[in-house]
């Protein structure tokens, strides 16, 4: 097994709210409140999780895009906490995201060139040449034709704007890349093309992936293991076979019976989840997920779970896990 | 919404302690000595230093701004150095002249720019809003000093209906204000116009038409009511600006308020008047605009819920 | 990424017609500006005379100024000088105090907005506060102020005016980069390493940019108008430098004799006034999404 790249621990990341007339903080949002993981060199981690889970805020304070509130990141044996700014900022060639919007991610006034030289430029790397020469090499990466260098992103469609969000993440050959919901915002004939895209990217450069995604199909196709997130907590974390064949949390079981099985024949039960997703800001006492479970008991409104290993390499946080 | 009154209130508590310094500053900065300047040039060194150590001019610069600030709270703003009489008083009289000269521009203003924003706004895009709103561009272009001395040749010397300068009644009171008034309406007509269009665009505004409205009936009952929140909040700062001096127009004028005093305050280097004057303005723009998001709460239900 | 036309391309000329024809505040503002320019930096060529030299024959045999017509085209004024030449030095006032000072509360005003708007919190709070206090001061009372404690000359007018009038494109630039601190292409900046100060003025700054000219042009205008008031008023530009404010000045002493020293430089102001907020107005329009070009 490889070894660990990335571990998180306890993290946690609070918005404070402020009212009144001296602007006093009365109370935060707690959009990750406690997540720990680790991701082992090369693999994918596959984040899934309802709109307001956290799981985007989680990826961007991983990479101290948001700054975490408390917790410890370690990346390659370094406290990326510690960091001084400096530091952070030559740490962030080793980092990089890919993010959900393609037209409010790239800047307007850039060209397709200049967004992919601008990483190497602030990091001082190469000759002008030099730099040109790899603006072309990532373009025929990401299946672009080099000649688009001189064009600017208003000129293009959602995918081919992604896959320069995506050459832009790879300029600096990066271990570890987010990619915050990469495809979500693409047409669905698309999808498919980056998604393979990005495994064959994976494959060339040994890449680590942090898969952020609501899309339970995208997640099972390209990960090794899968995280599930409810509520700026973690419910469980398995490898990806084991989580579909035998999920252990009731909030996974209920994410997974809603997903569309191709085939008429097969029967199943529906898990529909009463009451809507309490509010971040006022999480329930005891588990998160007490208020909507299907399978709570007495003791689910007063005590956390925790976080268990209740088959080897798979968690979950749940009094009774099925 | 109460708590929203209370911040504003801190809120322009704060702008006026910054106003206070940034005037002390200014006070602090003019390089002639105001011990020299009461004591003549002729004073000799100790005199000199008694004056200073009586305006406590020797104390730190911290101190000295402590001590305005008392001075201030209690309503005391200096000793002018050419009229020899307290600030305070000087500037109520002034003020009381400047008053209705404020009022009577601002009321010119109104009276041309709403009228004409309002038949813009109707006519957008036809000849009739062309013309006009090239009009406005000019007068807003245009500097007040000089539309008040163009008036004044045509209408006090040319034709002599208006007297030339002064304060003698209600016909004195007229090209001054309407000076103001074309500059400063062809504001306001902009700014109604462009709210008035863009409520025009609003759905609720095609509900009405679709309801079988009539034009008169969508325009008054509609449209004008809500476009006509933001020339209400411009108004009420407006009319805080005109009362802390006019004073180009009193200038031109020979109008005897607030703004021809900071003028010979301004000649005679009378700092405490200037910076009486100075702060008076100030204080005033404050307050209005105070006034005005006050007003908001009540006029705008969106704020209320806040 | 095609080009959309078929065909040949058009000429030149032709398309320039059209782009007037569309914005036509903007090239009429901007042919001002150019006139304007021109004369004040060639005002030596285009003037017919030196503007402080007082001619025997530049008055009238009772000592009044000449009107305008023959050998002084447009007048002479109560010492004599002739002031179609005074007016045309007057412009080179005008554009220096009026571009130099908005050039210096472009640079306060943006710094403090860009600041203001990206750190928010405590910096913030101070820096909207100050804002607050300077926009409360009525801008020429202010400036008025500053110049009696500065001394009145043209590089005092200039300093004043400018030192204290950022405060509405500090609050623009602000309103601006709240808007577009939140677009992903901002986050990207930071993650790919770049410096705060990066970010800041290279990616955030070019993409606010329009807004911020369009007052600048605004600006513009109303400081030529201040620097005219001041002078106007005996606190700005000194005789016998000739500005439109101190020649509007000497006109209000003569004006019911010789008129014309009043309206020439008067109009040259309005003139030049009016330019800039064409310019400015027509910039706005192109820059509003609901006009975009199809």
């Amino acid at each position: 097994m490889s070894p660990e790249l990335l571990t998180v621990h306890d993290l946690k990341k609070y918005f404070p709210i402020r009212r009144g007339v001296l602007q006093r903080t009365v109370g935060h949002v707690r959009a990750v409140d406690g997540v720990g993981f680790s991701v082992r060199s090369g693999e994918t981690l596959g984040v899934v999780g309802e709109s307001g889970c956290g799981k985007s805020t989680m990826g961007r304070a991983v990479l101290r895009l948001v700054e975490p509130s408390a917790g410890r990141i370690v990346f390659d044996g370094k406290d990326v906490l510690k960091l001084t700014p400096g530091e952070m900022r030559r740490m962030r060639r080793e980092m990089q995201i890919v993010f959900q919007d393609p037209y409010a991610s790239l800047n307007p006034r850039y060209s397709i060139g200049k967004t992919l030289m601008e990483p190497m430029i602030v990091h001082k790397l190469f000759t002008r040449e030099e730099r040109m020469k790899r603006v072309y090499s990532l373009l025929e990466k990401v299946g672009l034709d080099p000649d688009y260098a001189n064009h600017f992103p208003h000129e293009f469609s959602g995918g081919m704007r992604q896959r320069v969000g995506i050459a832009r993440a790879l300029a600096l050959n990066p271990r570890l890349v987010v990619l915050d919901e990469p495809v979500a915002a693409l047409d669905v004939s698309v999808q498919s093309q980056v998604l393979n895209l990005l495994e064959d990217l994976q494959k060339e450069f040994n890449l680590t992936y942090i898969f952020i995604t609501h899309d339970l199909s995208v997640v099972r196709h390209i990960s090794n293991r899968v995280m599930v997130m409810y509520l700026g907590n973690m419910a469980e974390l398995a490898d990806v076979e084991e989580l579909f064949a035998q999920p252990r949390h009731p909030y996974t079981r209920a994410l997974l019976s809603a997903v569309p099985i191709p085939d008429p024949d097969y029967k199943r039960e529906r898990i529909i989840l009463e009451g809507d997703l309490p509010s971040p800001a006022n999480p329930p006492e005891g588990c998160r997920f007490h208020t909507r479970c299907p399978a709570k008991r007495d003791v689910c409104a007063q005590e956390g779970p925790g976080w268990r290993e209740i088959t080897p390499g798979h968690f979950a946080a749940c009094h009774f896990p099925a | 919404m109460l708590s929203y009154i209370v911040r504003r209130v801190i809120g322009s508590l704060i702008v006026l302690l910054l106003i206070t310094a940034i005037a002390f500053a200014l006070a602090y900065l003019v390089p002639s000595d105001p011990a020299r300047m009461i004591a003549g040039v002729h004073a000799s060194a100790a005199t000199l230093a008694e004056i200073r150590h009586k305006l406590g001019l020797d104390k730190p610069v911290p101190v000295q701004y402590v001590d305005y600030l008392g001075r201030l709270l209690r309503g005391n703003l200096g000793t002018s150095f050419i009229y020899d009489r307290p600030v305070v008083s000087l500037l109520k009289d002034k003020f009381l002249a400047t008053l209705p000269l404020a009022l009577a521009a601002w009321l010119a203003e109104l009276l041309i720019g709403i009228p004409l924003g309002i038949y813009t706004a109707r006519r957008a895009r036809r000849s009739a809003d062309y013309l006009v709103s090239a009009l406005a561009l000019v007068g807003l272009s245009m500097p007040v000093f000089w539309l008040g001395l163009i008036l004044l040749y045509w209408f006090g010397f040319k034709l002599p209906i208006f007297p030339l300068g002064g304060h003698t009644g209600f016909m004195s009171l007229v090209l001054p204000s309407l000076t103001i008034g074309i500059v400063g309406a062809a504001y306001y007509l902009r700014l109604l116009k462009s709210s008035m269009l863009e409520v025009m665009g609003n759905d609720y505004i095609r509900t009405a038409r679709a309801k079988g409205a009539g034009e008169r009936r969508v325009v008054w009952r509609h449209v004008v009511p809500n476009a006509v929140i933001p020339v209400i909040t411009y108004a009420g700062i407006d009319i805080g600006i005109l009362m802390g001096g006019l004073i180009m127009t009193e200038y031109t004028f020979n109008w005897n308020g607030i703004g021809a005093l900071m003028y010979e305050a301004l000649q005679q280097s009378d700092i405490p008047v200037i910076m009486g004057t100075v702060l008076l303005a100030a204080v005033l723009v404050v307050l209005f605009n105070l006034v005005v998001d006050v007003l908001y709460v009540f006029l705008d239900p969106r704020i209320r819920c806040d | 990424m095609a080009h959309a036309a078929a065909g040949p391309p058009k000429p030149l000329s032709g398309r320039l017609w059209k782009s007037m024809r569309k914005f036509p505040m903007l090239y009429l503002g901007g042919g001002i500006i150019l006139l304007l320019s021109v004369t004040a930096i060639f005002a030596p060529w285009i003037a017919h005379y030196p503007y402080a030299t007082q001619f025997r024959h530049g008055l009238t045999a009772s000592g009044t100024p000449l009107p305008p017509g023959g050998r002084f085209v447009w007048g002479t004024d109560d010492l004599g000088r002739d002031v179609y030449s005074r007016v045309i030095y007057g412009s080179r006032v005008s554009m220096v105090v009026g571009v130099f000072s908005t050039l210096i509360s472009l640079v306060i005003g943006t710094t403090l907005g860009l600041v203001s708007g990206y750190f928010g919190g405590f910096p913030d709070m101070v820096i909207m506060r100050l804002t607050d206090a300077v926009l409360a001061f009525p801008y020429f009372l202010f400036a008025m102020a500053l110049v009696a404690v500065l001394g009145p000359s043209e590089r005092n007018v200039l300093l004043a005016i400018g030192v204290i009038g950022w405060g509405v494109m500090a609050r623009v630039v602000r309103g601006q980069v709240l808007a577009v601190k939140e677009f992903e292409y901002v986050q990207a900046e930071k993650a790919i390493g770049a410096s705060t100060f990066r970010i800041l003025f290279s990616v955030i700054l070019p993409n606010i940019l329009g807004p911020v000219i369009v007052l600048a042009a605004i600006a513009v205008g109303t400081n030529m108008v201040m620097e005219a008031g001041l002078s106007f008023l005996g606190i700005g530009v000194q005789e016998p430098v000739p500005s439109w404010g101190n020649m509007i000045s000497a006109g209000l002493q003569a004006f019911q004799y010789a008129p014309w020293l009043f309206l020439i430089p008067g109009l040259a102001l309005t003139l030049a006034v009016l330019g800039f907020n064409l310019f400015g107005d027509g910039l706005r329009d192109i820059l509003d999404p609901r006009n975009a070009s199809r």
